[in-house]
């Protein structure tokens, strides 16, 4: 039974490990501040010594031995709580905050091909729990001397088992150090003991039970690691050892010389202090080995999940489309009247398929917000606010992709909420506000789009502030910061170069601006909303296309070629004659709704060689001038952000679903279109970028300003 | 096709008698000079499908294409060369009567429109002249011309078509 491992089931094997070691460390925050919130918890610090020991087995396992090391300082670190000898207080807090930071760059670390230390908050914890010793063995006074001892003798003693080098080096900054290398011993520092002695039990252990399966005995490592993993590593415990006289047969298995006296073997293993809280290694010695080799094939139970890599469910989502593109074309076929039944059944089982693919994608907000809570705690830290974070609609589902675009957004939102938004107490109580701050993360469904609301009950923004800045700044003039409406001026806070706060502070003056936010959420088809009341707090709203597989956009033709606009970006389609458009500036101007919006002609945007031309005057006439007064224009409003437009089309066809595909190589920087589709027919239909056409008609509205002024 | 094309160049092998190293080529006209490519760089050659023109693009990307479900770019080099002689409309009426070359180089892929039956070639590696021994074409780069074949009574000129993709000779981006 040769268990060999292909590099790409390494690879599989690696990226389901860096997976459930991500989930595992985002609980651990979660627990971890939950527990700051309230320290005699018992059931939360249960939780958090399961999670840390599932994550310290399965890093141990991989050979990870950093990722191991740190969760078993922070287990040691409970276990002296647990006895209360060690007091959890704010010190302690943040050197676990740290280590639980330091986890999330080791276990990133793993993929990036980054050398990253952990030896400074090693060392942190290792003091924290040498003082907590200190004081324990003043207390009890009843540990003996020879146990500390007899986990390094046996460690010394016994075969040293190589972890994979190149794991080790990709995690550890020097990993010929010996702080970094867990499987050699150290006599002075007994932590590094116990490790040591744990890393290779476990190893002997495994090779011990591979010995029951007749495996080779001079396995090499990636067998090891393969087979460890392969049998999940959370019943690392599952090496349980059930029968004394084979437990022992390990030790004596591979020491030579200076085989330890099995005394100390026995107190070693009997002692909880050595066998490193490992509680679940318990040695049981009235069972017979048959049971162990029962309960062996308990352990190969096969999980009823299935952790599939994103990667494959792009794949799939790209086959999904293309289907459905081959579909349509089947259906527009001139004979497909004859097989009608044929391809509505075709048609029903392709969307069932359609949304089956959909729903795989889709993850619950939840998994994103619940990171917030640490998020929320660090920058109330930093800002020296008092805040608590409300989450709300976690179970909501959205596109596990579109999630992961708008996490750094969320982020900077929830920042900003803190750090612009919320007062100080002291503001806070002079205004006779509650002296907590409350940030709420809210997501619910709505149509196609899932929204998802940033909500502080601070200061608000005041859109006063906004115009004197836009007039220090020199981004407006005076004359037209008068001219704008509040609305018009808190979409500035978008602007890139603007940031409203008087002074950069650590936490909001770094990083991604409002303008990114703007801008990640728009790369998929998102839009951002403000709402804010002075004195009384802001909403920062991001619309949300639930799903990325198939995009809603209205057709229509332009000179004969097919063109689309996303629905996501189309309020509504209005008729307009010739007098109803009016010329203002270097643009047109027409009444939608009692409010003006501009309008412009689409063949005057295709005719140009670039945008920059639509700042010669006339450019944007041109349409409107060759057309007659009896004329009817077929208009289609486009609103994004809060800002309307109307785009003249020639002839208006349906709505559909599409399959957007990026321009092909060179045109990927074509700032008219965002991509095409492939119709039914073949034909292609280009999807007009509505952010771009938004943002340059906006940028220019400026100009539109300076030359009514001049006119 | 590119099984076609194989047959098509072994019976030419057949007829060449030169002895020694030689290179494929796929032989295309562009104003009145003969221009070829390696065979390896050319996935296929189809008949010209219906392109739909760009807005706000360089006027040699005649378009964008579907080629077996593919959304590809197609350039027109003698536009990208500055012939400024007249150039083929690829009206629908004329569609037929051009093709184009599909470049394949890694993950991209681009369209290169040709107004006759492109045809093969096998020419012998010593017959051909590197292109620094050559007159300089005026708004070529040098490096996108690699040689000059010169055998049977042709001058055929050989362009990478590839280092134009690497040194990003053709782009969109009037605005950069």
């Amino acid at each position: 039974m040769e268990l060999k491992l292909t590099p790409q089931e390494e690879q599989e094997i690696l990226e389901t490990f860096i997976a459930e070691s991500s989930d595992k460390h985002e609980q651990l925050d979660t627990f971890l501040t939950a527990l700051e919130a309230e320290p005699s918890s018992k059931s939360i610090l249960h939780d958090l010594n399961r999670v840390l020991h599932t994550l310290k087995g399965n890093a141990m396992s991989m050979g990870f031995s950093a990722i191991g090391e740190l969760c078993h300082l922070m287990e040691e670190i409970f276990s002296y709580y647990k006895k209360g000898v060690l007091e959890l207080n704010k010190d302690v807090f943040d050197a676990l905050f740290k280590s639980s930071d330091k986890l999330g760059e080791l276990i990133r670390g793993i993929n990036e091909d980054k050398r990253i230390t952990h030896k400074g908050i090693k060392t942190r914890l290792e003091v924290l729990i040498r003082d907590a010793k200190g004081e324990e063995l003043v207390v009890e006074h009843t540990e003996p001397t020879d146990i500390q001892i007899t986990p390094e003798v046996i460690a010394q003693d016994c075969e040293y088992v190589p972890t994979d080098e190149e794991l080790v080096s990709q995690e550890n900054e020097e990993s010929q150090e010996p702080q970094e290398q867990i499987v050699q011993p150290l006599p002075e520092e007994p932590k590094k003991e116990k490790a040591s002695f744990f890393v290779d039990l476990v190893r002997r252990l495994s090779r011990y039970i591979k010995g029951l399966f007749g495996l080779k005995k001079d396995h090499n490592i990636e067998e090891e690691r393969g087979h460890s993993f392969l049998s999940k590593k959370e019943e690392r415990p599952s090496l349980t050892v059930d029968n004394e006289a084979s437990f022992y047969a390990l030790f004596e298995e591979n020491s030579d010389e200076n085989a330890p006296p099995e005394q100390s073997v026995e107190e070693a293993i009997s002692d909880p202090e050595n066998v490193l809280i490992e509680e679940e290694i318990v040695v049981e010695n009235d069972i017979e080995s048959t049971d162990l080799l029962d309960k062996l094939y308990d352990k190969v139970e096969v999980s009823d999940t299935v952790q599939v890599p994103i990667r494959k469910l792009d794949a799939l989502m790209n086959q999904m489309g293309q289907l459905i593109i081959e579909r349509d074309r089947l259906a527009s076929k001139e004979d497909s009247r004859a097989h009608k039944a044929e391809l509505a059944s075709l048609h029903r089982i392709t969307s069932d398929l359609q949304y089956s693919v959909m729903n795989v994608r889709l993850v619950q907000v939840g998994t994103l917000f619940n990171k917030f809570h640490r998020v929320v705690r660090d920058v109330a830290e930093v800002e020296k606010k008092m805040v608590t974070l409300q989450i709300k609609g976690s179970d909501v589902e959205i596109d596990r992709t579109v999630l992961k675009t708008i996490s750094d957004s969320l982020i900077h939102l929830v920042r900003n909420a803190i750090g612009h938004g919320l007062e100080t107490a002291d503001v806070r109580k002079e205004l006779n506000k509650p002296v907590t701050g409350v940030v709420t993360l809210n997501a619910y469904s709505d149509k196609d789009h899932v929204i998802i609301e940033v909500t502080d009950d601070g200061a608000g923004v005041d859109p006063e502030a906004i115009r004197e800045k836009l007039i220090s700044k020199g981004i407006v003039s005076s004359q037209q910061a008068k001219s704008m409406s509040d609305d018009e001026l808190i979409m500035h806070i978008f602007h890139t170069g603007f940031s409203s706060a008087n002074q950069v502070s650590e936490i909001s003056g770094r990083g991604v601006g409002m303008d990114v936010v703007k801008k990640s959420v728009e790369t998929i088809g998102g839009q951002v909303n403000v709402q804010t009341k002075v004195g009384f707090g802001t909403t920062i709203r991001l619309k949300l296309p639930a799903s990325l597989v198939v995009k809603g956009v209205l057709m229509f033709t332009m000179q004969s070629q097919e063109y689309a606009v996303p629905l996501a970006y189309t309020a509504s389609v209005i008729s307009l004659t010739k007098k109803d458009i009016r010329k203002a500036g270097l643009g047109l101007m027409a009444t939608f709704l009692n409010k003006p919006i501009s309008i412009v002609f689409l063949s005057d945007l295709l005719r140009m060689d670039d945008f920059s031309e639509i700042y010669d005057h006339g450019n944007l006439h041109r349409s409107f001038d060759e057309k007659s007064n009896s004329e009817k224009f077929e208009v289609v409003v486009v609103s994004n952000s809060g800002r309307e437009f109307g785009v003249v089309v020639d002839k208006l066809l349906q709505q559909k679903e599409v399959i957007e595909k990026p321009l092909p190589y060179p045109l990927e920087g074509n700032v008219l279109l965002s991509g095409t589709t492939i119709l039914g027919t073949g034909n292609i239909c280009m999807i007009l970028d509505a952010v771009a056409i938004t943002e340059m008609l906006y940028s220019t509205k400026f100009k539109v300003y300076e030359s009514q002024k001049a006119s | 096709m590119e099984a076609k094309m194989q047959e098509m160049l072994e019976e030419k092998e057949r007829v060449v008698e030169d002895t020694g190293e030689k290179i494929q080529l796929i032989v295309f006209n562009l104003a009145a000079e003969e221009y070829a490519v390696p065979i390896e760089q050319v996935k296929e050659i189809v008949p010209t499908p219906k392109i739909s023109p760009v807005p706000q693009t360089p006027e040699y990307v005649v378009g964008i294409a579907n080629i077996r479900g593919q959304v590809l770019s197609v350039i027109n080099l003698e536009k990208k060369f500055g012939f400024h002689q007249e150039t083929h409309v690829l009206t629908s009426d004329k569609r037929n009567s051009s093709f184009v070359l599909v470049i394949e180089h890694e993950d991209t892929s681009i369209g290169v429109v040709v107004n006759q039956v492109p045809t093969t070639f096998a020419v012998p590696v010593s017959k051909i002249d590197s292109s620094d021994q050559m007159m300089q074409h005026s708004s070529m780069d040098a490096s996108v011309i690699k040689g000059v074949a010169n055998t049977q009574g042709r001058l055929i000129i050989l362009i990478d078509i590839l280092r134009m993709l690497e040194l990003g000779e053709i782009k969109t981006n009037r605005d950069s």
